[in-house]
């Protein structure tokens, strides 16, 4: 038995040398509470730094864009031989021409537009700028009729040289030759491509200037307005139509966002919720070689087109790093396929492979991909016959579904995405391409009407407040299940860089 | 390096210095919350929130006391702080009795079950009880700290003590038959 004892001492006696070590984690919520203040003191120094990147970021990305497109252009101008007719300026000043004289342009290009777009009631919308542009490349026009002529006279050699299917589609028209058969004035318009992509960085890049001017919002307001003046060079009237139908309810959206912003300024609460439409320079092309419109064209080169994408997303913050985002966007892609020849025949159709159905207009239209003919051994009628392209313009409704995750989330913060949308179809339209002159021949029959794409991208942001932020998020999306009959290894994709402000709520 | 020297360093906000004060102390005023505090969890925001105050406000220690004796004061008052924001301490309505000196059987037993039934008192009881008993705090300070009267310190003092005297008792006879 023990004495009996106080129990004051018998807790101060046994709690003595009592201790305890606590978990790690209670000195990292210490540390990181004792110095995130200071981080954020840090900030302020290097703040122009970070802005300053941002902006070499956007100029790097406009100027890859860019060149990708030169790029293109470049390889369709290779066949051609430079020779006499008119004083040829060199490529490079050509293109100086065009910049100067597009720079001087751009004001004047939207307002045109803009008439254009209330009065248009022709099927062949003939966009002023285009005239304008196509005068000014005609140095380089003439040159592919010099290829025709001096690479093809020895019609003879026709069925010995070619392949049997091609044997069988040049056929036709040579015989139509004794029965004078009017060909369609055919011209090289591979240069045409070129200045609409310039046309179109100009547009794109006018608005951006203005941010420095104006209030983001107005900035915003005028790049909607903007879109559909981008796609109203290349889409007939319905689609104009479809455009303008569109546009207030961007705006309404718009609207919406700001309505929403100043609801967040009375009530704080959990900024979970984030409300942010963009739009997108979207460019599309195709991995490998091959055509969806037809497998003579495989061979062929392909223009990817610079289109516009617009749209309105909204995310939820599962947590601090992580988001699930959904949206709508609206999204136009096009291609041209370059070197086909094109002339109106007697009934004649290429049929096996050709996934294009024509409209009435067109029934009597022919084109052979130049590149499957032996230059030394097409017929001669074909030598008066100019290259031209084929154009196909697609329009989807996207609607994404992405995780963001946070890599950075400070002033300026750096994120990845990935996901994958679900594409509706909304529009599918193949184009010839002559001269300038383009016209709607009719519609691919193997685009899926449904079909996905998965996709990746990086984001970065800009804190303008705790509501506010700016986006540029350039994506990479890789078509899946789009064309159910495409030949060769045909593998779209299109990749977009995506701006916008995010409203937080 | 020496103490001084830490907390010169740790005065002007550096991280390391800051990492290696936590290290010496952080045992020792973690069982202090441990004691002042309903359950563990509390106990460790109690002793976040005490280095923070620490930290934040260690530009103002004059080394005139112990440096350990001044952070178990912010501790304990941290402890204290959340109390008072809940109003444990405005209940009045309760008969006051008498501080009488309570004997107990003088065994070993188990600290964690100490702790655990000091833990399980009614919050203003423990808080009395561990200022008190484990503290050296007089029922003069105890009520200024806690604004009570010193009547009703005694009053729960000798309530906790008669609840934990009850439960060793409990504890003890539950480990005898455990034995028969």
């Amino acid at each position: 038995m023990s004495d009996k004892k106080n129990i004051d001492r018998l807790f101060q006696e046994n709690l003595k040398d009592f201790e305890v070590t606590p978990n790690d984690a209670v000195w990292e919520n210490i540390h990181n509470t004792l110095h995130k203040d200071k981080r954020k003191r840090r900030i302020l120094i290097p703040l122009w730094w970070r802005v300053a990147g941002v902006a070499a970021l956007m100029v790097l990305m406009f100027t890859i864009a860019n060149a990708l497109l030169k790029e293109t252009d470049n390889k369709t101008n290779l066949p051609v031989v430079n020779s006499s007719t008119n004083d040829i300026l060199d490529k490079n000043s050509t293109n100086e021409l065009e910049s100067e004289a597009l720079k001087k342009e751009p004001v004047s290009n939207t307002d045109f537009d803009v008439s254009d777009q209330s009065k248009s009631n022709d099927d062949l919308v003939q966009n002023p700028n285009r005239d304008k542009n196509t005068n000014l490349t005609t140095p380089g026009n003439n040159n592919p009729n010099i290829v025709a002529s001096n690479t093809t006279k020895n019609g003879e050699n026709l069925k010995s040289n070619t392949s049997d299917s091609n044997a069988s589609a040049t056929q036709k028209p040579n015989n139509s030759t004794g029965k004078n058969t009017k060909y369609t004035v055919a011209k090289k318009s591979s240069n045409l491509p070129e200045p609409n992509p310039n046309v179109i960085l100009k547009n794109e890049l006018e608005p951006l200037d203005l941010n420095s001017k104006e209030s983001p919002e107005n900035a915003i307001a005028k790049q909607t307005e903007q879109i559909p003046l981008n796609e109203n060079e290349s889409i007939s009237e319905q689609d104009i139509l479809a455009e303008t139908d569109e546009s207030p309810s961007i705006e309404d959206a718009m609207a919406l966002a700001e309505n929403t912003n100043e609801k967040e300024k009375e009530e704080e609460k959990l900024n979970r919720w984030n409300i942010s439409p963009s739009v997108a320079p979207v460019y599309f092309n195709t991995l490998g070689e091959g055509s969806s419109i037809h497998e003579q064209f495989i061979g062929n080169t392909k223009n990817g087109d610079l289109n516009m994408s617009y749209g309105l997303g909204g995310s939820y913050a599962l947590n601090e790093k992580l988001k699930i985002r959904a949206g709508i966007h609206k999204v136009n892609l096009g291609y041209s396929t370059n070197n086909v020849i094109v002339y109106s025949g007697i009934g004649a159709r290429n049929g096996a492979g050709s996934n294009i159905k024509y409209n009435n207009n067109s029934k009597a239209t022919i084109f052979i991909s130049a590149e499957s003919i032996n230059l030394t051994s097409a017929p001669e009628i074909l030598n008066t016959n100019i290259k031209g392209s084929l154009e196909q313009q697609l329009g989807f409704i996207e609607i994404p579904l992405e995780v963001e995750y946070s890599l950075i989330n400070k002033k300026i913060g750096l994120n990845v995405i990935g996901g994958f949308s679900t594409l509706f179809l909304s529009k599918n339209e193949i184009y010839s391409n002559l001269e300038g002159e383009r016209t709607l021949i009719g519609e691919a029959t193997n685009i899926n009407s449904t079909s996905y794409s998965a996709n990746l991208g990086v984001g970065v942001n800009y804190n303008v407040s705790e509501k506010i932020k700016i986006n540029l998020e350039p994506m990479f999306k890789y078509q899946i299940n789009t064309f159910n009959n495409s030949s060769g290894d045909f593998q779209p994709y299109f990749i977009g860089v995506y701006t916008g402000l995010s409203y937080k709520f | 390096m020496s103490l001084e020297q830490l907390i010169e360093r740790c005065k002007k906000n550096d991280a390391k210095a800051q990492g290696q004060l936590y290290k010496l102390f952080s045992s020792k005023l973690f069982s202090l919350c441990l004691k002042y505090s309903k359950n563990y969890v509390e106990a460790e925001d109690n002793l976040q929130d005490a280095f923070v105050t620490i930290f934040n406000k260690i530009s103002q220690y004059k080394s005139k006391g112990s440096l350990e004796g001044w952070m178990k004061r912010i501790t304990i008052n941290t402890a204290l702080q959340r109390y008072r924001s809940v109003g444990v301490f405005d209940i009045i309505n309760e008969d006051q009795i008498e501080d009488v000196s309570i004997e107990i059987d003088d065994d070993t037993i188990n600290v964690d079950f100490l702790l655990g039934i000091i833990q399980e008192l009614p919050d203003r009881y423990r808080l009395v009880f561990n200022l008190y008993v484990l503290d050296d705090y007089s029922h003069k300070e105890i009520a200024e700290m806690l604004h009570i009267s010193t009547g009703t310190s005694k009053s729960n003092l000798a309530r906790a003590r008669l609840i934990l005297k009850d439960k060793i008792e409990q504890y003890k006879a539950s480990i005898n038959s455990q034995l028969l």
